[in-house]
């Protein structure tokens, strides 16, 4: 255990610079350690040009999509806001009930995650269903995403669904929205 | 040597087309808005630097179609430049060299030659042009009875002669934009570290310092306009001792939808300023950017439909290696050859048709223009990665041209102002001396009309509002181009690797600045 602990530290000391990065995510990866994960997902969030994409190996190596539900449902804003964000990388639709929750966060920055989750999850038809459930919301901002992504998604469920909401859509702007990205 | 001439004369004459009550009555509100506060504002400008200058100042301002032209390249009034080669003697020519090269400001031969080397040293003795006005014994007697510049023996000194000689340090400051937010914090410290060296974000009072000192500003021109008067005093060897005002343009866009706005205004700085300081993304070594690298990317199946959107151009990575989730297959072609295998297109505002979804499988939606190009074609280093493959594949697909080069735009705009020969630039981004090349090859940022400072390793976003305030105290302070960047380097550090952020050769350029003996 302490040889786990001691290069489980070691990795987490390369996390903090680019430079170093890929390899301490190989060895977290190695390591079969899903403590890892949280810290691989901050080193992501930076702001460097190197590249990333070795961290999201070894995330998706360590099983981010099964730590994320677990964190959405969590009291601190961060964890879910991380969470959501792993939802995003990896996406699954068995998180589809957690981000329709979380669409509605009274937090801004969680919610802003949550809908972005939200519209970069495989369009299946079970995301559809989710994103037609939207069109309903009160939220303008929740409407737009779903009138944006439907339109774009183009199953003829969808067109029909964006078709019959044009009419109770009360935002002249996304009946516009709806008019164009159907006719295009 | 072969002799090199002074450039033509500029004279500008100011012919007014309108007064500016009737001009105000006539054109209706300022652009960017009405705003009865500007009546007053206009007023007191008339009282300081008359109406005829107001009047031209209006005219332009309201001038239609300028939403994204922020100064005007040409200045409102005629600024003092030197009007005619001085009717100097060869010998007269020897000895104001040989008084320059004593004051460290000449470093040329003695070759009785007046060109932009002698020119340069005389606007450095005098701080501005001055000397155009006096009769030779006179340049000859107050070079004679100057000291020269203090300070540690070899160092460059930036030309503040060049830079101050209109009585203004205008500075033009570009934060890019990350993905992550980074910008916002950056953004935030830079504005509290001017407030705290006494600058306020006050538009109106840096119009009517940069129209006294021959410059102009659109009255809703994009950014902020942080303005500290007096900030510092200036005492040229051989000329008066004088203050002088300065003004930081701020520009950014924390949403990245009105980048196109901010890259433009610091497109502007770089020739426009007397310094221009980008921090940001370096975007592999393609140029300053104030937006995403895209906006976001959609993956359609054989019907057309969408099925994916990604919005991190590293999951769009990871989705292109990874097998898609309806159990199809890859070609083992890596990331980018899987892009490629899906026959990509660019499309601004994401409007494809059906048929083009079928046709191309994968479509890439750009953010809004926001991107300075200083190289057109890649520059390869190290491992070419998808991100640096992806950036030059929408370069290629928008069309964008670089704004670099003997005939790009940085050139012609500089080409516009004769009378501003010098600026600074600086790159605060990760690795900014891929970009030397193609800016030293820029006419107007060639070495004997700019210093330029650019990075030799990836730099921090944590560090970037000290690094330019480490910039700003330096400027104000008058140091050497080699102190300025040892302070930024000190307010720069990386622990990891203890590499100097500025590596040596910074600033590069200074072929016309002046030494300390």
């Amino acid at each position: 255990m302490g040889s786990i602990d001691s290069g489980y530290s070691a990795a987490l000391k390369l996390l903090e610079s680019s430079a170093s990065w890929c390899k301490g995510a190989q060895i977290l990866a190695e390591l079969g350690d899903k403590r890892g994960i949280i810290p691989l997902l901050r080193a992501y969030e930076r702001p460097a040009e190197s590249a990333k994409i070795c961290l999201l190996r070894a995330m998706r190596t360590l099983g981010a999509t099964r730590i994320a539900p677990s964190l959405v449902q969590g009291e601190d804003p961060e964890q879910r806001r991380l969470g959501l964000h792993l939802m995003e990388l990896f996406t699954d639709d068995a998180y589809l009930p957690l981000l329709e929750r979380s669409v509605e966060d009274p937090n801004p920055v969680v919610k802003a995650q949550a809908r972005r989750a939200l519209r970069c999850q495989d369009q299946t038809p079970t995301w559809e269903a989710t994103m037609v459930g939207l069109l309903e919301s009160t939220d303008r901002d929740l409407r737009e995403d779903a009138v944006s992504t439907l339109a774009s998604h183009r199953s003829p469920t969808a067109l029909a669904a964006l078709a019959r909401h044009r009419e109770r859509e009360l935002d002249p702007d996304l009946r516009r929205v709806i008019d164009g990205l159907v006719r295009a | 040597m072969a002799r090199e001439k002074l450039d033509p004369p500029v004279r500008r004459e100011v012919t007014p087309t309108a007064r500016s009550s009737n001009l105000l009555a006539k054109k209706g509100p300022l652009a960017g808005g009405t705003n009865v506060a500007w009546v007053g504002e206009i007023l007191g400008l008339q009282r300081r630097v008359g109406n005829q200058a107001v009047a031209e100042f209006l005219e332009r301002q309201t001038d239609a179609g300028r939403l994204f032209i922020q100064r005007n390249p040409l200045a409102v009034l005629a600024a003092p430049v030197a009007a005619t080669h001085p009717d100097w003697t060869r010998d007269q020519l020897a000895t104001i060299q040989r008084e320059l090269r004593r004051l460290g400001l000449y470093g040329l031969a003695i070759d009785k030659i007046f060109g932009p080397g002698t020119r340069s040293g005389l606007v450095e003795a005098f701080g501005g042009e001055e000397w155009v006005t006096l009769a030779p014994d006179e340049v000859i007697n107050r070079l004679k009875g100057a000291s020269p510049p203090t300070g540690n023996k070899g160092e460059h000194r930036f030309r503040y002669g060049e830079m101050f000689k209109d009585g203004i340090l205008d500075i033009t400051v570009g934060v890019g934009f990350d993905e992550t937010g980074a910008h916002g914090p950056e953004v935030a410290a830079i504005k509290a570290g001017l407030k705290a060296r006494g600058f306020a974000d006050d538009h109106v009072l840096a119009s009517l310092l940069l129209l006294r000192a021959h410059r102009s500003v659109a009255l809703d021109a994009f950014g902020e306009f942080w303005v500290k008067p007096k900030v510092l005093s200036y005492a040229p060897p051989a000329g008066p001792p004088r203050a002088v005002n300065a003004v930081v343009r701020l520009v950014y866009s924390m949403t990245g939808k009105d980048g196109d706005k901010a890259a433009s205004a610091m497109q502007e700085g770089l020739t426009q300023s007397d310094a221009a300081f980008y921090a940001g993304h370096a975007r592999v070594g393609s140029g300053p950017d104030f937006s995403g690298v895209f906006e976001h990317a959609e993956v359609f199946n054989a019907a057309g439909q969408s099925v994916k959107r990604i919005e991190d151009f590293d999951a769009l990575e990871l989705y292109l290696e990874t097998p898609p989730p309806d159990g199809g297959k890859r070609h083992g072609l890596g990331a980018w050859g899987e892009f490629n295998a899906y026959n990509p297109i660019l499309s601004p505002g994401g409007n494809l048709s059906d048929g083009d979804r079928r046709t191309h499988r994968l479509m890439l939606v750009p953010s809004p223009n926001a991107h300075l190009l200083l190289n057109q074609t890649m520059v390869k280093r190290g491992v070419v990665g998808f991100e640096r493959r992806l950036i030059y594949w929408i370069v290629e697909k928008s069309g964008v041209k670089a704004i670099t080069g003997k005939h790009g735009a940085l050139a012609k705009a500089a080409a516009a102002q004769p009378d501003r020969k010098y600026r600074v630039v600086v790159f605060n981004a990760c690795t900014t001396q891929d970009y030397k090349p193609s800016v030293q090859g820029t006419p107007g940022l060639d070495p004997r009309s700019a210093d330029l400072i650019m990075s030799q390793r990836e730099t921090l976003w944590a560090h970037y509002a000290d690094g330019l305030l480490a910039f700003l105290d330096s400027i104000v302070a008058q140091q050497s181009a080699e102190q300025t960047v040892k302070a930024m380097n000190q307010a720069e550090p990386d622990d990891e690797t203890s590499k100097a952020a500025f590596g040596p050769g910074n600033p590069a350029g200074m072929a016309l600045d002046p030494t300390i003996r």
